[in-house]
């Protein structure tokens, strides 16, 4: 069976994790292998990044910010992605080189964040990436009845606006590889959606 | 699979549809707009009210007053715009901005009731003072709520507004003052001392503009972050002219460009200022003044739209000049016409031509100032425009009342008739082909010209680079712990002996990112890290480190001796891991915005490398070195006991050359203690 690499991106409390664990659970009930996985944080090395860049108290220029990304991203798409590819399954990850290019490029305003993600994915690129849009306001208001908010999640209202003007722009410019769902629909319609665009690519 | 990812950059027309996605970005553009239209509409009205309170008087009298209209709007920016811009930082801006448009708006009214020449000069002066306030406070506004990434589009849109409104403005007012004669000569009364009703109806019309706009900021309020982001704080007027005439002055090709859109704006100027006293001479009245106005600005939009498309083949230093030079033909015909559609007419193509050199310029520009300068010198070139704009206007009118008309007269009977304000369009359009000549004498000079000029007068006079610091970057590079610290204290030593200001440093660094990249790298070593991962690990550390201590010192002209940097990488990532080397390099090179190392001492001992593990490394560092030989010095001992003379010599010339700019070590120290960097 062919693989298929897919990426969830979207804000803060857009239900990322939530939609990629139905569309997991979708999938498998037809058989199919998948792997769940996350940026940052989907290897060992990734695990000890996330805690170090969504720490609150540990600020870091805007550069490095990208760099440590990146260096998951190298790692994650190094160990877990392309062998899984390889041998056919299909790939869910919540976030992937996009939300560099929002969080970093548009929102912080960090230039030729494109160098360094190009580098990172080896020009890996999703089949689809799924985009779950959500009004920052909304998004933040959710993602702040889970639990405190982390460094990226206490960033200004304008931050956010930014990065979800960033995660447009990188949908307009090529539609063909994205699915844009509108992310403060009911949740089940919003996996029917996701189900939708994932099933267009199964062939 | 698909690996198409990255080479495209988003284009502009998404970002100008994202940003009119954001509501309070559109609200803040439509504030903008309203009240750019408000000002021209006001700079229209009131020339035409001075014209007409003094209508009775001479024509020079008339210039002078109208002169007066345009110097007035230009003191307040000229005087106080540097205490402005200060205080402006100081108040909340949303309250400046709402504040300003109101009062601005209740003054427009009060010229039209007071219609009284004074109080119109006084009253003009205050709107201008309050735009003071209001317009960085919009700018700073904008600079917070717009994301950064698509800043320059946003400045693009809300120039056009600024611009782009002057069509809109000159339309309306051409509007109002046909309908105005219309009723006027319908009117028996109808006399030359009745009162202008188009100016007023204009003047009220820009009172509520204003209120418009300033309602717009007062709904928008919260959604304005009382905290803005961070922004370029505003320079005064003087001082940016005269770190901008220092820099224009030193770069030949800048000059040319400089003095090109400087003399294209002088002759739009011109055209502008006595457009009005010209206008009269020709049948037209106020409707024709607005209309004249109109067509010079449109024009002057379109030229800046079709400027970058204009002859492709050409060089676009060659078009700049062959643009210039076409404005100052269209104006030296234009003051020879004696028929109003055919002036309004070449009016356009002046404005057009005017246009298209100021874009091509403005452009050229941008492409051969670096980063760091551009954005003053833009906000330099812009302020001379500006200056040089409102000057020409108000220069225009009092000059043509001094030249008078003239006959010339050809062959006996046939003879040109022409007034003091075709004269004046004369002069501008004379102006125009002289600045044309000087640019186009030596705007095609290539850019690595600049560079090369720029590299022969550093290397004479021994200053660090434009982008560069006035400290001095010295690595110590090596994969032994060992010999690199033994020879990072000897560099040291040498420096400090000297008295200088001194910050010694490692990597990986002692930050919270550097102690965790160091700890993940240490317990892996290759086996845990993909090569790629580890590069960028320690490319994110050596970013951290770059921005907070190694620029910081070297700004602060401290010398900077840091062990482990770029070549330390290459060999332990490149040569050892197996990750790319070029890419490497290229990553580095923008993680720390391009800053090399002055010198680098590479502590490899240089015997043919072995089967040992470590020879990897050694021979590794050794060939990223030798892509760099003019900056590295490879010292050989494994237990370093002196430096060699070829470094320390090195290292002599590179403190001399730079004596100048060097900080001394404080004081209170005592000789040979080094601060310790690395927090």
């Amino acid at each position: 069976m062919a693989a298929l690499f897919v990426a969830f991106e979207g804000g803060e409390g857009a239900g990322k994790s939530s939609q990629l664990a139905r569309a997991a659970r979708w999938l498998r009930s037809f058989g199919r292998e998948v792997i769940e996985t996350r940026e940052p944080g989907g290897t060992p090395l990734g695990a000890q990044l996330r805690r170090l860049l969504l720490d609150p108290d540990a600020q870091v220029v805007p550069r490095a910010e990208a760099l440590l990304y990146a260096a998951d991203r190298a790692q994650h798409v190094e160990t877990v992605i392309r062998p899984a590819l390889a041998a056919g399954e299909v790939v869910l990850t919540d976030r992937y080189v996009d939300s560099t290019l929002a969080y970093q490029g548009a929102g912080r305003g960090v230039d030729g964040t494109r160098i360094v993600t190009d580098w990172a994915t080896g020009g890996l690129c999703p089949d689809l990436t799924v985009l779950l849009d959500l009004d920052p306001a909304t998004g933040l208001r959710r993602a702040g009845a889970r639990a405190a908010p982390d460094r990226l999640e206490a960033a200004s209202l304008a931050f956010h606006e930014a990065v979800r003007a960033g995660f447009l722009a990188l949908a307009a410019e090529a539609p063909d590889r994205y699915a844009v769902v509108d992310a403060a629909a009911d949740p089940d319609a919003v996996a029917t959606a996701v189900r939708a665009a994932i099933g267009a690519r199964l062939g | 699979m698909s690996d198409q990812l990255g080479a495209t950059r988003p284009r502009r027309e998404n970002a100008l549809l994202v940003l009119v996605r954001i509501k309070v970005v559109r609200r803040m553009w439509a504030a903008i707009t309203f009240s750019s239209f408000g000002d021209w509409l006001g700079l229209l009205a009131n020339t035409a009210l001075a014209q007409h309170l003094t209508h009775h008087q001479s024509v020079s009298t008339q210039g002078a007053a109208i002169s007066g209209v345009i110097l007035v709007r230009l003191a307040p920016d000229v005087f106080f715009g540097p205490i402005a811009a200060a205080l402006a930082d100081k108040f909340d801006r949303r309250k400046t901005a709402i504040i300003g448009d109101i009062t601005a708006g209740l003054l427009y009214a009060s010229i039209a009731l007071a219609y009284y020449l004074v109080w119109l000069y006084i009253a003009q002066f205050v709107i201008e003072a309050a735009g003071l306030f209001t317009q960085p406070a919009k700018q700073v506004i904008q600079v917070a709520i717009v994301p950064k990434a698509l800043l320059a589009t946003a400045n693009q849109v809300s120039l056009f507004s600024v611009y782009g409104t002057v069509p809109i403005a000159s339309g309306v007012f051409a509007l109002l003052s046909a309908a105005n004669r219309l009723i006027d000569s319908s009117n028996a009364n109808g006399g030359a001392d009745q009162v202008d009703v188009a100016v007023i109806i204009a003047l009220l019309l820009n009172t509520v503009s204003f209120l418009v706009s300033a309602a717009t900021v007062f709904f928008s309020r919260r959604d304005i972050p009382v905290v803005p982001a961070e922004h370029e704080r505003e320079q005064g007027v003087f001082s940016l002219l005269y770190e901008g005439v220092a820099f224009v002055r030193s770069q030949p090709l800048i000059r040319r460009l400089y003095v090109g859109i400087i003399g294209a704006f002088a002759a739009g100027g011109l055209t502008v200022g006595v457009a009005q006293l010209w206008v009269a001479t020709l049948p037209a009245g106020t409707a024709g003044y607005s209309i004249m106005f109109g067509t010079v600005f449109s024009g002057l939009a379109v030229g800046m739209l079709v400027g970058p498309r204009v002859l492709p083949a050409y060089p676009r230093s060659r078009v700049f000049g062959i643009a210039i030079g076409s404005a100052g033909v269209a104006l030296l015909v234009m003051s020879f016409v004696r028929d109003f559609i055919l002036a309004a007419g070449f009016a356009g193509l002046v404005g057009l031509f005017a246009g298209i050199a100021w874009i091509i310029g403005y452009t050229l520009i941008g492409q051969e100032v670096e980063d760091r300068l551009r954005g003053r010198i833009f906000s330099f070139v812009l302020s001379s425009v500006r200056i040089m704009l409102l000057l020409t206007i108000a220069a225009g009118p009092v000059v043509a009342g001094a030249l008078g008309a003239h006959r010339i007269r050809i062959n006996g009977d046939t003879s040109l008739s022409l007034s003091g304000p075709g004269l004046t369009l004369f002069v501008g359009g004379l102006l125009a082909l002289l600045v044309s000549y000087y640019a186009a004498s030596r705007a095609t000079r290539s850019r690595a010209r600049i560079r090369d000029i720029v590299r022969r007068h550093v290397m004479r006079t021994g200053l660090p680079t434009l982008d560069g610091h006035r400290g001095l970057f010295i690595s110590v590079e090596g994969v032994d712990p060992a010999a690199t610290s033994g020879y990072t204290a000897l560099v040291a030593a040498v420096v400090s002996e000297r008295g200088l200001a001194t910050t010694v440093t490692g990597e990986p660094t002692d930050s919270a990112v550097g102690r965790r990249v160091a700890e993940l790298l240490r317990a892996g070593r290759s086996s845990d890290a993909a090569p790629e991962a580890a590069a960028l690990l320690s490319a994110a550390d050596r970013a951290e480190h770059v921005a907070t201590t190694i620029r910081p010192a070297l700004d602060r002209g401290e010398v900077v001796i840091c062990s482990g940097y770029v070549l330390t990488s290459l060999a332990v990532h490149g040569g050892a891991d197996g990750a790319d080397v070029p890419r490497i390099r290229s990553i580095n090179a923008w993680s720390t915005g391009d800053l090399l190392p002055d010198l680098s001492l590479v502590a490899a001992a240089s015997d043919p490398p072995g089967e040992r593990p470590d020879d990897v490394l050694r021979a590794a560092l050794l060939d990223a070195a030798d892509e760099d030989l003019d900056r590295c010095v490879v010292c050989p001992e494994a237990v370093p006991k002196a430096l060699p003379p070829e470094l320390i010599d090195r290292l002599r010339r590179l403190i001399e050359a730079r004596a100048s700019s060097l900080a001394a070590a404080r004081a209170h120290r005592a000789p040979g203690t080094i601060s310790r960097a690395g927090r």
